[in-house]
């Protein structure tokens, strides 16, 4: 037992006033100098698609930068940092060590965790609605451009970001980080400027198996809703549009999880390791990102790989149907459902999987848009499969 | 070298703020003593308005009566006219019908609770039948307005009124000071308690009581000496299910006694158990003497049901406690059991009718002479055993400094798992009825699990919930769990104790960062 009582109101005796605002500040403009670094690299990297260059992220792979940024510098602190120390004790701090974590909490979204505040009253703020606000007020960190059709929701998947343009001199940039914290950015930002935007992407999102295994699920649990309406609108042989298309994401982020991400992933690790020259980044690196192995040769993340490829492909399908089924398709609607409708079959077909009908037109009654008795009965049946 | 001084990362430690006396928004500042003030209070309220019961909003309501009627200046008030606002829908409409009734609430922030209870009142159809009347004895500056209850505005009476966020917490802060140099109270307003006066060596004594258990000691606010013993899910430590209902669940469950010092060598032994009862009404046998003990209302329903189920196994860990002191030898200490209320004397002895407000149909004198038993039962299987030596657990010694951080820990990892959940909801079923799904606790097993995370033993992290519910951060709470064996139960949940403590965990959070492993 030690000497010294628990005395009361010690939740209080550890707070600092006007602490966080400093936190949040620096933690941005550490996020804004890795960007930087990416957005300036001139060297070759994974395209994103097969697509040119870019030296921007979409929004979504923005997150999961900031997600793997805050997670490596979270681990740093832990391990190198002054958690154990409190400033009641000792005047002075070594300069090797880093002195704070991030501000942000890694908070459920749509489709995974991002980096936000939450405050228990009201929704969480999300990282990329802070930094918009910033950007409103003149404050020009980061530079967030949504889409033109939609110019006040940085949320739009087709929003990009890049980083602001103060960043010139690094000295100043950097100003109040200690020479530690300093060293821990620049490998960071050296690391991550060689890596294409889906292993970025792939990096933010997978740190273990265990998560990944969470995630999984709660791409199919959250699809559940969405499924059953999608069989009850079949079963009163009504339109499913809406439905429809929320299965697709959910079916889609279920099968990247599960399976896709781990080739940008294994490439996104592998470059890490081989750039991070620094031993304690490249530990803190090892210790917060499982390998490849550790996360997709699990026997838990390899049974999800069938029925997700089957939610993924099927899905496909199911939303072709619906985007033709609608009575104001066009031409352009009616080639998109085609196209989805192939990529389905052929990926089903491929993976030996049954399908709903060989061809999309054979899905509906000659010369109408209602859906066959026998094949829409096979498709109920198909949609309440979609399951783990 | 960086000096934390000049470093603005390192910001001005907030406790120097909160230590400012509040201020009373008619003008004088309470220099009084805290205990002062609320005496003053409620005497006032009981004089003015001559109420029939007064019911008491918790956590800390009955810890603060209690404390008032154990203190210097003598608080009269029968606790058999006081209930607790915890197991106010087990208590009958004839109870309450034509009565006044005082409700008493230390803080009022939001007003949550007082809104819940009062909507129960109106629920109930009491609304007309019961003369209420609301008393707060410190109001935030948010609650300024109060709400309408049947065409009056609530609370009716305070005594602090539109306290800042910082005066609000300096308020609360004294109270639970009060309430920790009273003994913890904020403990003992729900459990059975047993004194002992320590003879023999203090070390001696705590290792009588890891003879076959799990002991952490710590020091508590003011200075005290706590044990927080452990009893694992072993053979040793079973409890009796043909005295439980059927399918009650006896594992992972709070099962522990906590030995708090009172004074120099007293300590009160303080057994506590909640088997997770089934939600469903199942068959229970209840042999005489805990029928009687429990009175007429035992099986009426699945809160009811828990508590008395606690009660009943709370015996049980107090004789496990007893049993390993009298292996240890009875010269060592000299026990103080219970009174009934009327073979005390004036002023000698302690009985137990504080438990009147939460076990409004117990019959306190019968639970006096089952703890008369068990003494007897626990002294004789342990003179039985005396003879035997026993190689004492070597349970982790901690610092009160580690166990403190640990805390703080804790309840950062609880409050980040309440918050993910509520985020999750939020995203899955939208924002707009954010409200029904705030503040869902965690389950014991559940934070068991975070402990494996975190590297932390069970032991450990029960003595932590100890020192977070004497700083009054952390509520315990009951609600339907689903169990891994398709049955829903009743079980203990925890989470950070309100809207000011979680606001100061997140900002804790924020700026030390979450616990590695989480």
């Amino acid at each position: 037992m030690g000497s010294e009582s628990l005395n009361s109101g010690f939740l209080f005796s550890e707070l600092r006033e006007g602490r966080e605002g400093v936190q949040f500040e620096r933690m941005l403009r550490a996020l804004s100098f890795v960007l930087h670094q990416w957005c300036q690299f001139s060297g070759t990297r994974t395209p994103l698609y097969g697509e040119p260059a870019s030296q921007s992220l979409s929004v979504i792979q923005f997150d999961k930068l900031a997600l793997f940024v805050f997670r490596l510098w979270n681990e740093m602190y832990h391990r190198h940092g002054v958690r154990e120390h409190t400033a009641n004790e000792s005047p002075a701090i070594d300069s090797r060590v880093l002195t704070f974590p991030s501000p942000f909490t890694e908070l459920p979204g749509k489709h995974g965790r991002g980096p936000a505040r939450f405050d228990g009253k009201s929704p969480p703020i999300y990282i990329i609605d802070s930094l918009y606000a910033l950007q409103s007020d003149g404050i020009f960190y980061f530079q967030i451009t949504p889409p033109a059709d939609a110019r006040n929701n940085p949320k739009d998947h087709r929003t990009i970001v890049t980083a602001g343009d103060v960043n010139t001199d690094t000295n100043q940039f950097l100003s109040g980080f200690n020479s530690r914290e300093i060293e821990v950015l620049r490998e960071m930002g050296n690391g991550l400027k060689h890596l294409g935007p889906s292993e970025v992407r792939a990096l933010g999102t997978h740190e273990n198996c265990q998560k990944t295994r969470e995630d999984i699920v709660k791409e199919f649990v959250d699809m559940r809703p969405h499924r059953i309406a999608v069989a009850e609108r079949l079963g009163e042989s009504q339109p499913f549009f809406n439905a429809s298309r929320e299965m697709v994401e959910y079916a889609d982020e279920a099968w990247r999880k599960s399976k896709d991400n781990r080739r940008d992933y294994a490439n996104a690790h592998r470059i890490m390791l081989t750039e991070i020259g620094d031993p304690d980044v490249r530990s803190a690196f090892s210790g917060c990102q499982e390998t490849t192995e550790h996360i997709w040769d699990h026997p838990t993340i390899r049974a999800y790989v069938e029925p997700a490829e089957n939610a993924w492909s099927f899905t496909k399908c199911l939303h072709a149907i619906s985007i033709y089924q609608r009575e104001d398709e066009k031409a352009v609607a009616s080639r998109q459902a085609r196209a989805m409708w192939k990529e389905g079959i052929e990926h089903r077909r491929k993976q030996q999987l049954n399908v709903p009908a060989s061809e999309i037109d054979e899905v509906f009654m000659p010369g109408t848009r209602q859906i066959a008795p026998q094949v829409q009965e096979r498709l109920i049946n198909m949609v309440e499969s979609i399951t783990l | 070298m960086i000096s934390t001084t000049a470093n603005p990362i390192w910001g001005t430690p907030l406790d120097l703020i909160v230590q400012e006396q509040p201020v009373r928004k008619l003008g004088h500042r309470g220099s009084a003593p805290i205990e002062r003030q609320l005496h003053t209070f409620l005497q006032n309220q009981i004089r003015e308005w001559f109420p029939d019961l007064i019911v008491v909003i918790e956590r800390k309501g009955t810890a603060i009566l209690r404390a008032l009627k154990e203190g210097a200046e003598s608080f009269e008030w029968p606790w058999s006219k006081v209930v607790s606002s915890d197991i106010i829908e087990q208590v009958s409409n004839e109870f309450f019908e034509n009565k006044r009734v005082l409700i008493f609430d230390d803080t009022m922030n939001t007003g949550y609770h007082l809104n819940e209870l009062l909507t129960n009142f109106s629920k109930r159809g009491l609304g007309d039948k019961v003369k209420i009347r609301v008393a707060v004895f410190a109001v935030h500056e948010s609650s300024f307005s109060g709400f309408p209850f049947q065409g009056e505005i609530v609370p009716h009476a305070w005594f602090y009124r539109s306290l800042t966020t910082t005066s609000y917490q300096a308020i609360n802060a004294q109270i639970v000071r009060m309430l920790q140099q009273a003994g913890s109270l904020m403990l003992d307003t729900e459990h059975v308690e047993v004194r002992l006066r320590l003879h023999g060596s203090f070390s001696k004594f705590v290792e009588a009581l890891q003879r076959n258990s799990d002991a952490i000691v710590f020091r508590s606010a003011g200075g005290r000496t706590n044990i927080t013993v452990l009893y694992n899910d072993d053979e040793a430590h079973s409890l009796p299910a043909d005295r439980l209902p059927s399918n009650t669940l006896c594992s992972k469950i709070v099962k522990k006694c906590r030995i708090v010092q009172r004074s120099t060598d007293e300590f009160a032994i303080i057994p506590i158990c909640f088997p997770s009862v089934t939600e469903k009404m199942e068959e229970w046998s209840l042999s005489r003497s805990d029928q009687a003990m429990l009175g007429s209302n035992a099986k009426a329903d699945y809160k009811t049901r828990f508590y008395d189920v606690g009660l009943i196994a709370a015996l049980e860990v107090l004789r496990w406690a007893l049993k390993d002191l009298a292996i240890w030898g009875v010269d060592n200490y000299t026990l103080s059991l219970p009174q009934r209320l009327d073979d005390r004397a004036s002023n000698d002895g302690y009985d137990l009718e504080h438990l009147r407000a939460m076990y409004p149909a117990l019959d306190i004198g019968c639970l006096t002479d089952r703890i008369a038993e068990v003494e007897r039962i626990a002294a004789s299987e342990g003179n039985a055993l005396r003879a035997y030596r026993f190689e004492s657990r070597k349970t982790p010694v901690y610092t009160d400094q580690e166990l403190r951080r640990d805390a703080l820990c804790l309840l950062s990892a609880m409050r980040l798992i309440a918050d993910q959940r509520t985020v999750e909801k939020g995203v899955r079923y939208g924002w707009e009825n954010s409200n029904s799904f705030h503040w869902e606790g965690l389950t014991l097993g559940e934070i068991y699990g975070l402990g494996e995370d975190l590297n932390w033993t069970d032991d450990r992290i029960t003595t932590l919930f100890d020192i977070l519910i004497d700083e009054a951060t952390l509520s315990t709470d009951i609600a339907p769990f689903y169990c891994p064996d398709g049955v829903t139960r009743i079980v203990r949940t925890f989470s950070p104790a309100g809207e000011i403590v979680s606001e100061l965990v997140r900002r804790y959070t924020t700026q030390w960062g979450l616990p590695h492993g989480l």
